[in-house]
């Protein structure tokens, strides 16, 4: 019974909405400027709908997109390495390894403690090796310390006991750079020599000499400096935002065991 | 008379006053006579909605037809009279309505006549100025052309509904 009403009501609603479209049909169709509003809020209507639709769409298509993305992204840095490396042959006569970026989307990620870790969603089906740097757009993320078949664990750069080797912008002066233990945004730069500048608003960047990260992958940006004559120290202000970290790179040098060769001797 | 009778004679004399109105009477561009709201008011109330939502549909093409306007103006602004007028009269106007025979008449629907033709014509009259003239003129001219249509045409609804629609 209560539904026969409620269809009821539906069936006068749509015979209303169909009698009102004619009209405004027979409308339109007569009058010149009637048309032209009447066009004008339909396509508007159109348009919003069409775009509501569309991004309904591409929100199931984000991950698959992130995906994709993540993907050129490796494809483009190792690009860049290239290029890079291209570069330094021409000007400087010299071969340097070659790394590969391996994408990777954080599975677990702490940083209020005093040793930090992360654990990601690649592992040795990967290719993934203990010791490799892990990477992103805003700085380092810290070094691989375990691994199973299909994840690793990561020690954060947030940890007692890691350092990153760094170098300053303008000076090239290197030094090392390890976490302050207090704020996940502040780091100190230690034993570069006294006697080269280092100022604030100069930028920290890897250096390349620790064979785990590539060099030139900003680090922070240096906002106080103090001296003792023998070494000057740098606070700095790291660009890594550690708890907002979602996808990541891990660094895999190509070349790996031949520079390990010549670093033993052998 | 037979009251059908009636009722059938007193809407072919108003639809032929309004073709009349609409094609030889100009008030200017404020105000503008709608009397079909009165042949709407006196479907009897046992009348379904969606029956009378098509009633009002015929009448207002019948007119568009007829008249010299835009086609589909006073179908479109009667069709949302129809919509309602039906719910205003038996909720608000005459909940008595299953009493009497069901048919609105001056005698049946009391002091509210005045009340029920002036919301009937405003409800008419907007939609009909709307539709004609929204995002076209600015909006004072359109307040000032419903205010107006609707008050000199409830009043004419109210004085000839009274004659034709008196009921015993």
């Amino acid at each position: 019974m209560r539904n026969s009403g409620f269809i009821a009501r539906l069936g006068t609603i749509l015979l209303f909405i169909a009698l009102e479209t004619v009209s405004l049909l027979l409308i339109s169709r007569s009058g010149v400027v009637q048309r032209y509003r009447i066009a004008g809020a339909l396509r508007s209507t159109q348009y919003s709908l069409w775009k509501t639709g569309t991004g309904i769409g591409h929100y199931f298509g984000y991950r698959r997109e992130n995906d994709l993305l993540a993907d050129e992204n490796c494809r483009l840095r190792e690009e860049l390495d290239a290029y890079k490396a291209a570069e330094r042959d021409i000007a400087e006569n010299k071969t340097v390894g070659d790394y590969t970026y391996i994408a990777a989307t954080v599975l677990k990620n702490t940083v209020n403690r005093q040793d930090n870790f992360l654990i990601l969603n690649r592992g040795e089906r990967d290719g993934i090796r203990t010791g490799m740097g892990v990477i992103t757009s805003g700085g380092v993320v810290g070094i691989v310390s375990a691994v199973d078949q299909t994840r690793c664990r990561v020690v954060s750069f947030l940890s007692s006991g890691q350092s990153v080797s760094a170098k300053v912008s303008g000076s090239g002066a290197f030094g090392t750079l390890s976490w302050l233990g207090r704020s996940p945004d502040k780091a100190l730069l230690t034993e570069i020599p006294a006697h080269i500048p280092v100022a604030a608003g100069d930028t920290v960047s890897t250096s390349g000499y620790s064979m785990i990260f590539p060099s030139g992958i900003p680090l922070g940006e240096v906002t106080s400096v103090s001296s003792d004559g023998i070494s000057t120290q740098a606070k700095v202000r790291l660009f890594q935002q550690f708890s907002a970290l979602q996808h990541v790179y891990i660094v895999r040098i190509n070349a790996e065991e031949e520079i390990r060769r010549l670093e033993n001797g052998s | 008379m037979d009251h059908n009778l009636r009722y059938i004679a007193g809407c072919v004399l108003l639809f032929l006053l309004q073709i009349m109105v609409a094609n030889h009477i100009d008030l200017g561009p404020y105000i503008f006579i709608g009397l079909l709201p009165l042949i709407l008011m006196h479907i009897p109330a046992t009348t379904s909605d969606a029956l009378r939502m098509v009633i009002a549909f015929a009448l207002g093409l019948l007119l568009d037809i007829m008249t010299d306007g835009v086609p589909g103006l006073h179908a479109g602004a009667a069709t949302v009279l129809g919509a309602l007028c039906g719910t205003i009269y038996r909720n608000r106007i005459n909940t008595d309505w299953r009493n009497d025979s069901g048919v609105p008449t001056v005698r049946s629907i009391g002091p509210g006549y005045a009340l029920y033709a002036f919301i009937s014509t405003l409800i008419y009259v907007s939609a009909y100025i709307l539709l004609e003239c929204a995002t076209i003129r600015p909006f004072w001219f359109i307040l000032l052309r419903i205010l107006l249509s609707t008050a000199v045409s409830t009043l004419l609804t109210v004085i000839i509904g009274r004659s034709l629609f008196r009921g015993r």
